[in-house]
């Protein structure tokens, strides 16, 4: 599908999408699938690891969904998608060539910079590894910034592993310590099984040298952190991205308010000390 | 800023003068008898109720529903087309001054960083002319919260009523403006006028029989949030229909779906409240706030502690339409009255 965006003489374009076209589509897992895009001029989506975008498929709706890569010198962009509704099911039969609308990017993203020469324990459970994954790339292509780097990934059962190819090369080629975890045996798997709190104890942290970036579905939450403050880190070196219901991305349809916090404009990156105060984040 | 005198006898040729440039919106009985803002072609449909009218002046400036962007496509090809905001100069006669407030509050939400474009060209054309109120409706509070009988923030023209004349005063630049164009053949108000209109004001709020002591609301409604049982019990008749919320000036939440059939679609921004079902649910079905007495709490709680948070205002300013249209008599005055009698727990 091509998209064509008459776009009215607006001095605001807060709430007009502009058109990207599907460049590549790489199925992950029977649910998430990678689609990657890219602006008809070439302009770069100008976003940081972390931050979203709204994406609009004519005819089905619009849905906010994290951007999963790195800024690249080929000015594309990644979103991982597991197929739940109208519009993220839709994305599912994106073909290359076809065309959606993008508004964004929103959110404030992981302060890249602030991390640098600091240990980075990168936590992700299920589909919390996909906003991580622009970290990870982001660290990848600035290894020499970082520190000792540790990825925990655990995820239900074998075949709902995502980027498979590029945790291997993370591991071989990027000089990060890749550590997996399924949740249950399974007959295909002959690596860690636990839950991903498991694969703490095995772990040396220096705490004032660490910083935790912790995503995954809520109730990972809880005991991440407690495992993460038991190792002896501060609050302020637990980061974590939260999700919520969203419309306008701009912090005026009320849907992602969480107490005094608006998700799309003052997260969807927190610390554990911004949001553990409020009762309705975690 | 120049204040008029324009005697009672003259408000409808005066109103005309004011409509030959703009379109004139005011309260207007619809066939129900409800009191709407409706579109004004003679003067003489206004009705001006003691207190608010039913339903808050927002819509003008924020409609209860209104497209966005409009598409037309098909398996390969779509094209969208975004739509303009509005730009038709109007006014609007007859809102009271805590609607008027009501309106800033909502300003700090839709203007600021990223100023809402739909928004912003609806205030830009719109000339707010408040009329001050005379008479107290039981469920008045705003005397108890803000000074908006006397300064009108918010309006860009004042009316006070006066015995047999109205004083008319501008309060912004654009007030003056209209106020230059219409009212140039009006006597000017003494400094005895101006003093009336105080009075007026300062007998009105005395007239109100709601009055709550508003001392340290923020504190109070933070420090009780963890109180489970006094938000269930102030919450147990709620039946969820979002009323207090729609009816209230200052709530502003939306809702942006798509609404395509056949090819051709709209996108379009609608009313939303933190009221209904799945307000807060994420797509994986986790919801922050899933019970009614938290989506209740939430509301209380923005009125009086999480606006302030974020605007540096209360964004509840007295107009008592919420405690009015509840279908359960849930009132929110007497909810901040009954938090005063709730042992303080601490902060966590």
């Amino acid at each position: 599908m091509a998209l064509e965006l008459c776009q009215c003489d607006m001095e605001s374009d807060l709430y007009v999408p502009r058109p990207a076209q599907v460049v590549a589509v790489e199925p992950q897992t029977p649910m998430e699938t990678l689609v990657r895009f890219k602006f008809p001029d070439g302009a770069d989506l100008g976003h940081k690891p972390g931050q979203f975008v709204q994406i609009f498929i004519p005819g089905i709706g619009e849905a906010p969904i994290s951007v999963c890569s790195a800024p690249n010198a080929e000015c594309t962009f990644d979103l991982t998608v597991r197929k739940l509704g109208d519009v993220t099911g839709a994305l599912h039969r994106l073909q290359p060539g076809d065309t959606v609308g993008i508004r964004g990017p929103f959110g404030n993203g992981f302060d890249m910079e602030a991390l640098q020469g600091y240990d980075l324990v990168i936590v992700g459970g299920g589909i919390g590894l996909v906003p991580l994954r622009s970290v990870i790339q982001y660290v990848a292509d600035h290894r020499a910034d970082y520190a000792n780097v540790h990825l925990l990934y655990g995820f239900k059962s074998p075949v709902e592993q995502m980027y498979v190819d590029e945790l291997a090369q993370w591991q071989a080629d990027c000089d990060m310590d890749v550590r997996l975890t399924i949740d249950k045996p399974h007959d295909a798997w002959d690596g860690h099984v636990g839950v991903i709190t498991t694969l703490f104890p095995d772990l040396t942290i220096v705490p004032p040298r660490t910083y935790a970036l912790v995503v995954g579905p809520p109730i990972m939450y809880q005991f991440v952190i407690t495992e993460c403050r038991l190792k002896g880190l501060a609050d302020d070196h637990i980061i974590m991205s939260l999700e919520r219901r969203m419309r306008c991305g701009v912090g005026k349809c009320g849907h992602c308010q969480i107490n005094s916090k608006y998700v799309c404009m003052d997260g969807p990156v927190f610390t554990f000390s911004d949001v553990k105060h409020l009762w309705e984040a975690i | 800023m120049k204040s008029y005198l324009l005697p009672k006898t003259q408000l409808a040729s005066w109103l005309s003068r004011v409509q030959a440039d703009r379109t004139l919106y005011a309260p207007v009985a619809d066939a129900d008898g409800v009191l709407d803002w409706r579109e004004v072609s003679d003067p003489a449909q206004i009705v001006l109720p003691p207190g608010v009218p039913d339903l808050p002046v927002k819509k003008l400036f924020f409609p209860t529903s209104e497209t966005m962007l409009q598409y037309a496509y098909r398996a390969d090809k779509a094209a969208v087309v975004a739509t303009p905001p509005p730009a038709t100069p109007f006014a609007v006669f007859g809102v009271r001054p805590c609607d008027a407030l009501a309106q800033q509050v909502a300003d700090l939400v839709f203007l600021g960083d990223l100023p809402d474009p739909y928004y912003q060209a609806r205030r830009d054309a719109g000339t707010i002319i408040a009329v001050n109120c005379t008479e107290a409706l039981p469920e008045c509070f705003c005397a108890s919260l803000n000074d908006c009988l006397t300064e009108a923030p918010g309006a860009d023209v004042l009316l006070t009523p006066l015995d047999d004349a109205y004083l008319v005063a501008a309060l912004t630049h654009k007030g003056e403006d209209l106020l230059a164009a219409t009212a140039g053949d009006l006597p000017e108000a003494t400094e005895a006028d101006l003093a009336r209109q105080a009075e007026v004001a300062a007998a009105t709020a005395a007239a109100q029989t709601r009055k709550i002591d508003m001392e340290g609301v923020t504190e109070l409604v933070r420090a009780a949030y963890g109180d489970e049982d006094f938000w269930k019990e102030h919450a147990e008749a709620c039946v969820g229909c979002g009323v207090c919320t729609f009816l209230c000036p200052t709530c502003t939440c939306f809702d942006v779906r798509d609404d395509a059939i056949s090819g051709r679609g709209q996108r379009f921004r609608c009313w939303d409240t933190c009221q209904f079902a799945d307000f807060s649910q994420e797509a994986s079905g986790h919801d922050a706030r899933a019970h009614q007495w938290q989506k209740q709490r939430n509301r209380i709680c923005h009125k009086f502690w999480y606006s302030v948070d974020r605007t540096g205002v209360l964004s509840c300013v007295g107009c008592g339409r919420c405690l009015r249209g509840c279908a359960s008599h849930s009132d929110i005055a007497a909810t901040i009255e009954d938090l005063k009698k709730q042992p303080v727990t601490p902060d966590e």
